[in-house]
């Protein structure tokens, strides 16, 4: 079993020469564009020049290491914070679906699973579309517990149905599979991926994981406070390198190095 | 009978005014705001000073001390500073104005206690009116309210995309907290309103396994709390804020060790 050592990591800095996408490609009707966007807080530079345009039915992964300003970058989607520099673009009106990595209920509130779902936005969806995710979610037998005796798996479950329930076109999931067990990532994957045509929605998946990344996504954005490089997970895949390191290890995480974003000169890291 | 006539009105006072504590009070423990509710009942007691002092309506009198603490509170963040320790200063400095107003610049040494303390007793018939619609109005109030509040007390973030203005909710409900002191001063007194807020529902989240459950259990203990504190303090010839206190304080601490026992019954 290769350990992720030093011969490794050089190899994986040639998985980080993924060919840009070629923008005439995402002609396909836009759903939101980011120009130049940038954040700052007291003169510290989180992120910055991010220009990204995310198609309807488009999925593209998010992988980038600590304070590369990834949770950032969703906050600045979700508009809960704003731009220091740069301007989002929504070219459709957005429904926006959110499942955040961490999620927490104050014990002091008894709220249920049922309370947390009746929070959803109603009449987006038929009570037979209803139906149909909470089947497929598991999500009846769960429907009085308490939150906060759910299982990270169970709580995932709960947090994509409500985020479901509102119809999104655009759905942002924060390291999804993080803290699950391995049974209920296989399920998280095989739901997103089979989802029914009348939830299909553009999607912005934040993770660690390279499997959810080279299986999941059409699209992979490598961001250290700026974007380094994006591409097509078949361009990685083909080559023999990234075969042999990867072939039969998806589930190692991705781990990035600093000489990943050896196309910058020292002197113009920020 | 006569003492049933004096009884009466502030029995029924003191009913329509926990109708409307339970459900403020649970909220104000899901917004985690006891530390703000206490300072501004501090700050009534000021307010109602200044009223005094300049010959205004004493709800007047409440509304620019509470504006003057969100103000204050505004002004005063600092990220080194905890804000409960923040606002344990507010408090305790419109205690000490409050009664600097009233001891020393009004002729009110008299009435102190009944500020501090509540003079409910004191309820007449021709009060209930004016009591029950103040206090529908503040229902309603939190009805318009309620199902932003329980999302911002949730998770911030999803209300946000959802549209609910985390300040604006915020300003909103410290209003109608404002409001709620300011009637619930003559019931309670400054001192003691956060208790009639805070103890019943706390109770309730003892035996709740629902939100909407919690406010009918808090609605419960807050209306039994006043009925024997109302009763207590006639036949004990005690304050009336102090003997409904107790009594909640008292409901509280048998709910819990009821709770425990029945928790290591069902363990077993």
């Amino acid at each position: 079993m290769p350990n992720i050592s030093d011969p490794i990591d050089a190899k994986v800095a040639s998985v980080c020469s993924l060919k840009p996408l070629d923008c005439s490609q995402a002609a396909a009707s836009k759903l939101l564009s980011l120009d130049n966007l940038g954040y700052q807080i007291d003169h510290q530079v989180l992120l910055n020049h991010i220009s990204l345009q995310i198609a309807q039915h488009e999925t593209i992964s998010i992988i980038g290491p600590n304070g590369a300003g990834k949770s950032t970058l969703i906050k600045l989607i979700l508009r809960l914070i704003a731009p220091t520099s740069g301007q989002i673009h929504a070219h459709l009106p957005l429904q926006l679906g959110y499942v955040p990595q961490r999620f927490s209920v104050p014990a002091i509130l008894p709220l249920r699973v049922q309370d947390l779902l009746n929070q959803a936005k109603k009449g987006r969806l038929t009570p037979q579309q209803n139906a149909f995710i909470f089947e497929n979610l598991a999500i009846n037998p769960l429907r009085h517990k308490q939150l906060r005796y759910l299982s990270g798996g169970e709580t995932q479950r709960v947090l994509l149905a409500r985020a479901l329930l509102e119809k999104p076109n655009l759905l942002i999931l924060d390291e999804p599979m993080q803290g699950l067990d391995p049974e209920s990532e296989v399920w998280l994957y095989q739901f997103i991926d089979e989802l029914p045509d009348f939830l299909r929605c553009a999607m912005v998946v934040v993770s660690h994981d390279l499997h959810w990344v080279m299986k999941g996504s059409r699209r992979v954005i490598c961001l250290n406070k700026h974007i380094c490089c994006e591409g097509q997970p078949s361009e990685l895949a083909i080559t023999p390198e990234f075969q042999k390191l990867f072939g039969h290890h998806y589930e190692q995480p991705y781990v990035h190095k600093a000489h990943h974003c050896e196309h910058h000169a020292p002197q113009e890291t920020l | 009978m006569s003492w049933l006539s004096i009884i009466a009105p502030a029995w029924i006072a003191g009913s329509i005014l926990a109708l409307l504590s339970a459900p403020l009070g649970c909220l104000v423990l899901w917004r985690r705001m006891a530390f703000f509710a206490d300072a501004l009942a501090h700050g009534t007691l000021f307010g109602v000073g200044l009223a005094i002092l300049f010959q205004l309506p004493i709800g007047l009198g409440v509304a620019l001390v509470s504006i003057l603490v969100v103000a204050g509170l505004v002004f005063l963040d600092d990220e080194r500073l905890p804000s409960d320790a923040v606002l344990s200063v507010v408090a305790v400095t419109l205690l000490c104005l409050g009664l600097l107003t009233l001891t020393q610049l009004t002729n009110q040494q008299a009435n102190v206690l009944g500020f501090l303390f509540g003079s409910l007793l004191e309820v007449d018939w021709s009060d209930l009116p004016v009591l029950a619609g103040t206090c529908l109005l503040g229902i309603a109030a939190l009805v318009y309210i309620w199902q932003a509040q329980i999302k911002l007390a949730t998770y911030e973030p999803l209300a946000k995309i959802q549209g609910i203005h985390p300040l604006k909710q915020r300003l909103f409900f410290m209003g109608i907290l404002a409001g709620f002191c300011a009637i619930a001063l003559q019931a309670v007194g400054s001192l003691l309103i956060s208790g009639l807020l805070v103890l019943p529902a706390l109770t309730a989240r003892l035996y709740a396994s629902a939100p909407k459950q919690m406010v009918i259990f808090a609605m419960i203990a807050a209306q039994v709390g006043v009925t024997f504190g109302v009763w207590g303090s006639v036949w004990l010839d005690i304050q009336t804020g102090l003997a409904i206190v107790l009594i909640l304080a008292l409901i509280f601490l048998a709910a819990f060790i009821l709770s425990k026992i029945t928790l290591k019954k069902s363990a077993s």
